[in-house]
This record gives structure tokens, C-alpha cells and sequence, in this order.
């Protein structure tokens, strides 16, 4: 152990400055004081958003379960009402849910989840990197978009932000966070902060000798910006990032997921200025042996949906602040492939969930029968609502953004809002 | 000591003639105040990765106009980075051999499958991937990710920390980033190494024209900005479109991005739809899509040559985009042989330069208009030459790209009196980058700039800074390479054709500089696997805090007034504290003055 908490428990240098420090964060007492800024510990909206990686079938998470067209498309993927062993929920006569979104179903019939279908982008790439970089960037067909729908959202909210209004539960900063509004991209919550390996007592002390080194530099930025740093590490510790515990009933699966929105649903409970938050969930990309209650599309819906549902319960009486919306790059051809998978397609669907959400319904168009005539270059399920008009609407009525200003959130769109939100 | 000067003037003087930018630098750091360490050790900060142990002592002593000579010429000797970098083999291997040898889930499924080994319908999962491994190793293919992962960022980190051409490894980071590109880009990925090796690396210090037409033509930046999709339909069009043979596309997969959670991805992704399923359908009539793609017209003005404001229009970017229809990425294996015959017999239909190709069918051969001059019909290949040329000589490029340089080189905003001198330079050379280097490095305005150390380091900067100043021994990279990640800058992994923003507010967030205090902590106490530190020895030395101070602030801050930090760091240290010289290295790697260069 080469940091030792005694030797550093006693350095006399350091009881000097933490008494300048500690007490109420100073970003929030700075906010407090902005009389621009009536938000300042109160609660605010949330937006989260979910991005599923790799392009999620959204023929098999809400499938047209009476379609003899799909049926023949997917001899082996078809999941067919009758048979009990799928275990389907019949949503509206029309679609059903996958056995393993089952914990969303009964926010669906509260009439809290709503579900857009045949949802997709404009632009017919069929590239991962390139739907997903055009459904961040909110631009879609045009690349060179310096920022993130997202951040552009966040710069018209209108009201001052604390560090953590802008939050990804991510490794890596994502696309749809580029931009000049400050965010925090941090893989695990509990890791945000001084880390000395093996001697957690040890990083306390580091972290007060770098605090108080950088409130004396003459750098003003990294002044600055280290004194949000570690007062927003502070405040974490003060919420108890650590040693969480969930509301009763609040059962998240033990994954990267789960634990992700669980400390969304913190962030959100906190009061701490969370406004957008933005996670992601991979392995999508079910090209091979897709398989229908059991297989990869099974295992990752089944985290999906219980990570969801635990979120939702664990926010409690905050469920009013929030909504929460998912989004794939795009969804996969309506035939199944040779080696029992899905390949690239166009159209899929996206779940939004919140009190103030026109749920317990299937929106957007699918058409009646699958067949190749109907489809998108004859193979895909087609795209009839622009992504960007369900985002627009979504956080746009949910985070008080004007109409007028949709144009900066979507530069180069004109289209109308799609209602979605009541 | 005038015979040593002379007799150097003398060495250099066969070298003149080529290069007359290199020679009779004059540097005016003592106008600024400063001595030659001093002046040795803001070069070594500013046109290298930092300062090794004792080499402000020998820049200073060779005198730094001849080290910076030897810098922008980039041929020193490089014998123990070579060594490092047997560690890469596919640093020797074509594009095609990469695209052979690195081959992705989806497609080794279907090698496996074929050999009869497999049946991807049917065989479990796990069975399935124990035949394809056996299958790799038995045939000496590697994993895809391998080669954008370990290999293209391994050899980078080994590069900035070893070589001794210590300018030429700062330009590609440069220049890279200024025409970027990203692994996470399906069509770029398996191509960016090739794209560094070949279009960037051996162009840093050359004529712009050279580097802006290496790029124009590397397959790396044809697809990631979608120029090898823009093609005009051939007169033949108008009858049903052959489908194209793609099989080469690329269809990366996204797992072990760096900057993406492993599994993120899960398979695979291509550009072009995947090839039609053998059974399942009768081929859908995929209509080859023709059309103009503007992506890559509108970066190459935009952000590559004229700047934003430069002087061109939207009629132009429409325009320079029909003038570089046709220019595509070179197919492999019977596709290029095919060519090479037809280019044989005399066939132009086909231009092959390198990893390029001219497809005279997919070009727009009509009359064009490009800021302004004519371009009449039938130019093929050499009017998008000539435009490359008129963005060369334009002026607005000259002090787009000197505006870029000056940022990188002297400040985030940098004085219009030295980007003009600097401009001036490359319009005078015909863009000679080595010369305009020269022009800034002899400016006032440069060496002005060495007391107030306001160019915040880049992650990559911070971290190969550190492993030169402590002489690391990189053993293997890859454990730096979340690092980069945490501390905002996945390598290869800036997702617009922006690349990274090179100024501080874009560095410093709370996320990323508290990473940046980690990443010093852990380097100091050996948590960084396959990195050891050759200037802190494993047991403790038994140093005092300020024994230990005094030797590791020069290291890392050398010639330089160091009173001030060393006081600071000297307040966090206990008097009892054990292994005093990890916790001063910690302190000072992570401390607000190393951030800075």
C-alpha cells in the first residue's frame, strides 16, 4: 500500500483548506443566488434516453402477430399468439409484445407507454456507424454536424444548469452530446471521483491536496472547471452514489444497464439538476440465430424491459419529472435470413414511457400485410415517421422547448411534431 | 566556436538545396528573455512529445536551431522505435493482405461454413465458436478488431513515445486530425492504418498539395465521407444496373471500440446491404443508387483547405463534388486484376493509382464551373487534380492551414500577424509545410508565448508526456488506451470529419479532468499494466519530499521555475508519508501546470 491513510491523515497542510470547502456545493449555492434561475433546487423535467446498439428488430419486440405475410417471411422467427409457449401480450388485436418486454406491458395498460412503429430516418443507410451518427447528430444525410441533438436541446432549455444537467451513463462521450453545453460522460457513477488504487482513505486526501492545489492556480480554466469537478464529487458522495439502495420492488438486473439507470434514477431523486440523461445498450445486431423466447434479441429485451420497469418503479413520486425514450439506429428485413437471423433494414420502434405520454397505444403505420409490395425496397418494414418528429416532440413538450425552436434542434427539418405526448 | 558554427552551416549546406526552409534557422528566443535550456526545453514541449530525461541538456547543447533542423527534415535514425513496432505486423501488409488477414465474425462464419465445418443455422453457439477459433489459428487470420484496436493505436502510442522524429509523429497527430477520419466509420475502420501509414505519416512535412491528394485518394477517406458512393449513372444506365461487385465492402464490427461499451455493437455493420441471404429470396432487384454525394466536396473545402468562410458557395460544393465522381476505392483480388489488364491493353475506362481508382464510367463528364473557372467537358481524372491545385493555391487555404498550425503550435488564438507571415510562407512555397513550420518557429510571437504555457495539453499529449519524462518501457499499450477514453479522447474514434477541437475549454470538463488526475496516479503506483517506469524504482528510494521534488520537477517541468508548484504539491505530501517519491509524481503529473505546455 503505498498511499497510507495514517501518514496522510496526518499532514497538516491539508486541515487548512477543507474548512474553506465542504458545506453546500458551490455550484449549487452559485445557481441559488442566479436570479435567472428559479429552477435552482427545484425539481426539474428529465428526459433519459435509451440507445439500443446495433439496431433492435422491432418486428419481434412489437410484432403484427396476425400477419400470414410476416409469418411466411420468418418461418422460424414468427411468433404466433395462439401458441402458448410465446407467452405474448396482445397490446391492441394488431401487435403484441415480445414475452420478454412483458414488464413493460402493464405500463402499456396504465396508458404510460406508448410505442411509434415503423420509425426510422430518412436517409436509407443501411451502415451502423452512419444511422446511429445521424440519429445522434439529429441531421440525417449530412455528416459534418459539429453537435448533438441533444446538446443543442440542452442550450435551449432557457435556464442555467448545474454540472450534472447533462449526464451519459456512457464510456465515451456520445454523439448526441457533442457540443459546446457542458455534460458529464462517466461509465459508473461510484468511479467518478479521485481514485487511488486498493486505498480508497488514501484518494480523500489526494483529492483534497488536488483540490486545493487547483483553487490556487492561476489557470483559470482548469480553476473553474476543477472547483464544479469536485464539488460535483462531493455531492455525489453526499447522495450516496455508493451505496444506493433502490425503492422497494425496484429489482434492476445485475448488468451494466441496470446499474446505469439505477443511478439515473439517483441523479433524478437527488434534485442534483439532472435534465438530460443519455445511456446505451448493445448486441442488436442479431444476424445470426436471432431466436424468438430464447437467443440473443430474448436476452437483451429481457434486460432491457427489467432495467426499464425497475427504473420506473424506483422513481416513485418522481415519475412525474420524467420521461423516458428509446431509439435504434434502424430496425432489420422483414425475412429472416440464412443463418436464422434479420439483416439490415429501415423501419423499427421506439418505447416511450412517462406520465404525460399519450401511452397505451401503438402509433405511427405499419402496413396491414407484409408483404413485398409493401415494404421498403421490397425487404424492409417501411419508414413513415421521421425520427426527428417524435424526438421533437418528446423532449420538446416534455422539456418546454417551442415549436419555433425546432429548426435548432433539428437544423434542416420542417417537418410537424409527431404526437406522441399528451 | 565560430569554426563549430561554420563547419555545421558547411554539414548542412549539400541539404540547401532541397530543403532552403531548414536552413540558417534563426530562433529569437533570447529577444524573449529565454536560455538556451529554456529554449530547448519549449521546443521539446511544443514540436515534440516532451522531454526524455536529460535531452534539454543535449537540444540545448547541440544549440535548438539545429535540433529543429533535424526535426523538419524527419529522417533520424530509428532503430529502437523499429524494433517496438515488430510488434505490429501489419504495418508491413497491403490494405488488401490486412483486409485478408483481419477478417470479422460475420465473414470468418461464412469462410467456416463454406469449408463445411459449420452450419450457421444450426450449429449451438458455442460449438460455433470454438470451430471458428480453431479455424483462425489454424489459417493465421486475426480477429478484425485486432487491427484497428491493438495495432493501429498501439503503434501510435509506441511512435509518439519512442521516435526520435519527434515532429514528424506530432504532424500526423495534426494532420490526421485535421483530415480525419475514424475506425468507427464501418467503410474507414479497417483502412485507417493504411490511411496513416500511407497518405498521412510520409507527407507531415512535405508540400500540402502531396498530403491534401493522398488523402483525396486514400479508400480510408473516399469512404468515410461517402465520395466512393457518389457516381454518376454510366450512359449505359439507362438500361437495368449490373449490381456491382461489393464483396469487399467493408462489414466491421463495433465490439472493443474504444469508444463504445464491447459489446455494443454485436455484429457486424456494412455500408452496402449485406449480400442477399443464399435461399431466402429471389434477389431483390437492388437497384445500384446513383447520385451525387456532396460529404466529401463540401469537408474538402470546409475543412481541408479553404475554412468555413473561404469563398465558395453551395454551387461550388455541387460542382466539386460532379468534378470527383468516379474517384473510388480500388477493388482487391480479381476486381484489380481485371483492371491492371484492361489498363494493359490500352483500356482508360480504369485509372489504378495505388489503393485508387478512376472510374471513367462513374464520372460526371459534363462542363463544370468551380469558383469560378471553367472546366470544360471531358476533363476525367485531371480536373479533380486541378481543383486539388486551385484549393492549394488558393488564399484562403494558406491561412486556414496556418491558422491550424499556429493553434496547434502557439496558442489557442492565434495573433493575424503571425498567421500572415505564416500564410505568406506557404503561398511563397506552393504550401512547403516544413517551411511554413520554419516561419513560425522563428516568429517572435512563438517564443513569446514560452512563459505563459497557455496551450493545454491533449490527453495524448499529457499521457505520452508522462511515459517520456518518467522513461517509461512500454511493454504493451493497450491498457492506455481507456485512459485515452476516460480522458476524452478515444483514439481514431472523433466520430465528424471536424476531428478533435484543439483548444483548452474542449479538454477540460469535470469528467475528464478529474480522469486526468486519475491517469497520473495510476501511472505513478503501477497500475497502468504493461507500463513501468524506468525513473522510479520499484522500492522506495528513500527520498525526502523535497529530494523527491526537486528531482521530479525537472523531469517533468524541466528549466523551468518550478518554486511555486513545488511548494503547492510539497503541502499535500505527509512528513511520514511512505514511498515519497510516488506521491510527488502523482501529485505533479496530475497537477494544473503539467496539464499545460
Amino acid at each position: 500500500m503505498e498511499w497510507s491513510r495514517r501518514a496522510f491523515m496526518k499532514g497538516s497542510g491539508l486541515a487548512l483548506f477543507s474548512a474553506s470547502f465542504g458545506g453546500t456545493p458551490l455550484f449549487l449555492s452559485r445557481a441559488a443566488d442566479a436570479a435567472n434561475n428559479p429552477l435552482a433546487h427545484s425539481r426539474r423535467k428529465v428526459l433519459v434516453t435509451i440507445f439500443q446498439r446495433g439496431a433492435m428488430d422491432g418486428l419481434m419486440a412489437v410484432t403484427p402477430f396476425n400477419d400470414p405475410a410476416l409469418a411466411e417471411a420468418r418461418p422460424n422467427l414468427f411468433m404466433h399468439l395462439t401458441d402458448p409457449k410465446n407467452e405474448l401480450t396482445d397490446l391492441d388485436g394488431r401487435f403484441a409484445l415480445h414475452p420478454s418486454f412483458a414488464d413493460l406491458a402493464p405500463l402499456y395498460k396504465e396508458g404510460r407507454l406508448a410505442i411509434v412503429h415503423g420509425v426510422g430516418s430518412p436517409n436509407k443507410t443501411r451502415s451502423h456507424f452512419d444511422a446511429q451518427d445521424y440519429m445522434e447528430n439529429g441531421t440525417p444525410g449530412v455528416k459534418g454536424t459539429r453537435t448533438g441533438w441533444l446538446n443543442r436541446a440542452v442550450g435551449l432549455l432557457g435556464h442555467e444548469g448545474t454540472p450534472f444537467r447533462s449526464v451519459a451513463l456512457t464510456r465515451a462521450l456520445p454523439r448526441a452530446f457533442y457540443g459546446k453545453e457542458p455534460s458529464i460522460a462517466v461509465d459508473d457513477l461510484r468511479s467518478f471521483g479521485i481514485q487511488v488504487p486498493n486505498n480508497p482513505q488514501a484518494a480523500e486526501q489526494v483529492e483534497e491536496g488536488f483540490e486545493a492545489m487547483y483553487a490556487r492556480s492561476a489557470k483559470r480554466l482548469v480553476q473553474r472547471v476543477s472547483e464544479e469537478s469536485f464539488d460535483a464529487i462531493e455531492l455525489l458522495e453526499k447522495i450516496g452514489v455508493r451505496d444506493y439502495k433502490p425503492a422497494e420492488g425496484a429489482k434492476y438486473p445485475n448488468t451494466a444497464l441496470g446499474r446505469r439507470l439505477q443511478q439515473i434514477a439517483l441523479l433524478v431523486k437527488s434534485d442534483v439538476g439532472l435534465e438530460v440523461a443519455f445511456t446505451e445498450t448493445g448486441g442488436w445486431d442479431t444476424h445470426v440465430q436471432q431466436g424468438t423466447t430464447t437467443g440473443s434479441f430474448q436476452r437483451r429485451a429481457d434486460e432491457m424491459s427489467k432495467s426499464i420497469a425497475a427504473f420506473w418503479t424506483d422513481l416513485g413520486t418522481y415519475q412525474d419529472d420524467v420521461v423516458l425514450m428509446t431509439m435504434t439506429e434502424f430496425g432489420r428485413t422483414v425475412h429472416q435470413n440464412g443463418s436464422l437471423g434479420t439483416d439490415h433494414g429501415r423501419g423499427s420502434c421506439l418505447f416511450v414511457l412517462g406520465n404525460n405520454v399519450d401511452g397505451g397505444k401503438i402509433h405511427g403505420n405499419v402496413p396491414e400485410k407484409l408483404v413485398k409490395d409493401a415494404l421498403e425496397d421490397r425487404r424492409d418494414l417501411p419508414v413513415t415517421t421521421d425520427f426527428r418528429s417524435v424526438f421533437a416532440d418528446v423532449a420538446g413538450k416534455h422539456l418546454n422547448i417551442d415549436r419555433s425552436h425546432d429548426i435548432a434542434m433539428f437544423p434542416g427539418w420542417e417537418g410537424e411534431r409527431f404526437k406522441v405526448m399528451t | 566556436m565560430i569554426l563549430r558554427f561554420a563547419l555545421a552551416v558547411l554539414c548542412c549546406g549539400a541539404l540547401l538545396a532541397v530543403a532552403p526552409a531548414e536552413a540558417g534557422l534563426k530562433l529569437p528566443y533570447k529577444a524573449e528573455g529565454l536560455s538556451k535550456e529554456q529554449a530547448a526545453a519549449y521546443l521539446l514541449e511544443r514540436f515534440a512529445f516532451g522531454a526524455r530525461p536529460g535531452e534539454v541538456e543535449k537540444v540545448a547543447k547541440m544549440g535548438p536551431e539545429k535540433w529543429l533542423a533535424q526535426q523538419l527534415k524527419g529522417n533520424l535514425p530509428d532503430a529502437a522505435l523499429e524494433k517496438r513496432l515488430e510488434a505490429f505486423p501489419a504495418l508491413k501488409m497491403t490494405q488488401e493482405k490486412m483486409a485478408e488477414v483481419y477478417v470479422n465474425n460475420g465473414r470468418i462464419r461464412r469462410i467456416v461454413a463454406k469449408a463445411g465445418l459449420i452450419d450457421p443455422a444450426k450449429t449451438p453457439r458455442k460449438e460455433m465458436n470454438e470451430k471458428i477459433s480453431a479455424y483462425r489459428k489454424e489459417h493465421g487470420l486475426r480477429p478484425y478488431g485486432m487491427l484497428s484496436n491493438q495495432e493501429l493505436k498501439g503503434q501510435k502510442l509506441m511512435r509518439a513515445v519512442y521516435s526520435e522524429n519527434q515532429l514528424t509523429e506530432v504532424l500526423t497527430d495534426f494532420w490526421f486530425n485535421h483530415f480525419n477520419v475514424t475506425t468507427r466509420d464501418g467503410g474507414a475502420r479497417s483502412r485507417t492504418l493504411s490511411y496513416e501509414r500511407d497518405a498521412i505519416r510520409p507527407n507531415v512535412l512535405g508540400n500540402f498539395r502531396t498530403i491534401l491528394g493522398a488523402t483525396a485518394k486514400h479508400p480510408a477517406m473516399l469512404y468515410y465521407l461517402d465520395n466512393a458512393q457518389s457516381r454518376m449513372a454510366p450512359p449505359s444506365e439507362r438500361e437495368p444496373a449490373k449490381p456491382e461487385p461489393k464483396k469487399e465492402m467493408a462489414t466491421g464490427e463495433m465490439g472493443m471500440d474504444g469508444g463504445m461499451d464491447g459489446e455494443m455493437m454485436g455484429g457486424e455493420m456494412a455500408k452496402a446491404p449485406e449480400k442477399a441471404p443464399a435461399k431466402a429470396q429471389t434477389p431483390p432487384r437492388r437497384k445500384r443508387k446513383y447520385g451525387l454525394n456532396e460529404n466529401y466536396a463540401r469537408e474538402l473545402m470546409e475543412l481541408h483547405t479553404l475554412g468555413v468562410d473561404g469563398g465558395y458557395t453551395q454551387r461550388d460544393v455541387t460542382e466539386v463534388a460532379r468534378v470527383l465522381t468516379g474517384w473510388a476505392a480500388a477493388p482487391y483480388g480479381n476486381g484489380r486484376k481485371n483492371i491492371e489488364k484492361q489498363m494493359a491493353n490500352g483500356n482508360e475506362n480504369n485509372i489504378l493509382q495505388g489503393d485508387f481508382v478512376f472510374r471513367k464510367s462513374w464520372h460526371d463528364d459534363k462542363a463544370k464551373v468551380v469558383l469560378g473557372e471553367k472546366f470544360p467537358a471531358g476533363g476525367g481524372l485531371e480536373e479533380g487534380e486541378r481543383v486539388l491545385d486551385m484549393l492549394t493555391s488558393h488564399p484562403s487555404t494558406a491561412r486556414f492551414i496556418s491558422t491550424k498550425l499556429a493553434r496547434r503550435f502557439v496558442n489557442d488564438a492565434p495573433s493575424d500577424d503571425l498567421v500572415d507571415q505564416m500564410a505568406k510562407t506557404f503561398t511563397k512555397t506552393d504550401g512547403d509545410i516544413a517551411a511554413v513550420m520554419a516561419t513560425l518557429a522563428q516568429s517572435r510571437v512563438f517564443w513569446a508565448e514560452a512563459k505563459k504555457r497557455s496551450k493545454m495539453k491533449s490527453p495524448f499529449e499529457l499521457a505520452v508526456s508522462s511515459l517520456r519524462a518518467l522513461e517509461a518501457d512500454v511493454k504493451n499499450p493497450q491498457p492506455m488506451m481507456r485512459w485515452f477514453d476516460r480522458m476524452g479522447e478515444p483514439l481514431y474514434g472523433y466520430l465528424p470529419p471536424t476531428g478533435f477541437p484543439d483548444y483548452a475549454e474542449s479538454w477540460a470538463n469535470s469528467g475528464t479532468l478529474i480522469a486526468r488526475m486519475n491517469f497520473g496516479i495510476h501511472l505513478a503506483t503501477g497500475r497502468i499494466n504493461g507500463v513501468t517506469l524506468k525513473r522510479l524504482p520499484e522500492d522506495s528510494s528513500g527520498l525526502t519530499t523535497e529530494e523527491a521534488l526537486a528531482m521530479y520537477s525537472k523531469l517533468l517541468l524541466p528549466a523551468q521555475d518550478t518554486s511555486a508548484i513545488v511548494s503547492e504539491v510539497k503541502q499535500t505530501i505527509p512528513a511520514d508519508a511512505e514511498r515519497k517519491e510516488v506521491q510527488v509524481i502523482s501529485m505533479l503529473l496530475g497537477s494544473p501546470e503539467f496539464q499545460y505546455r
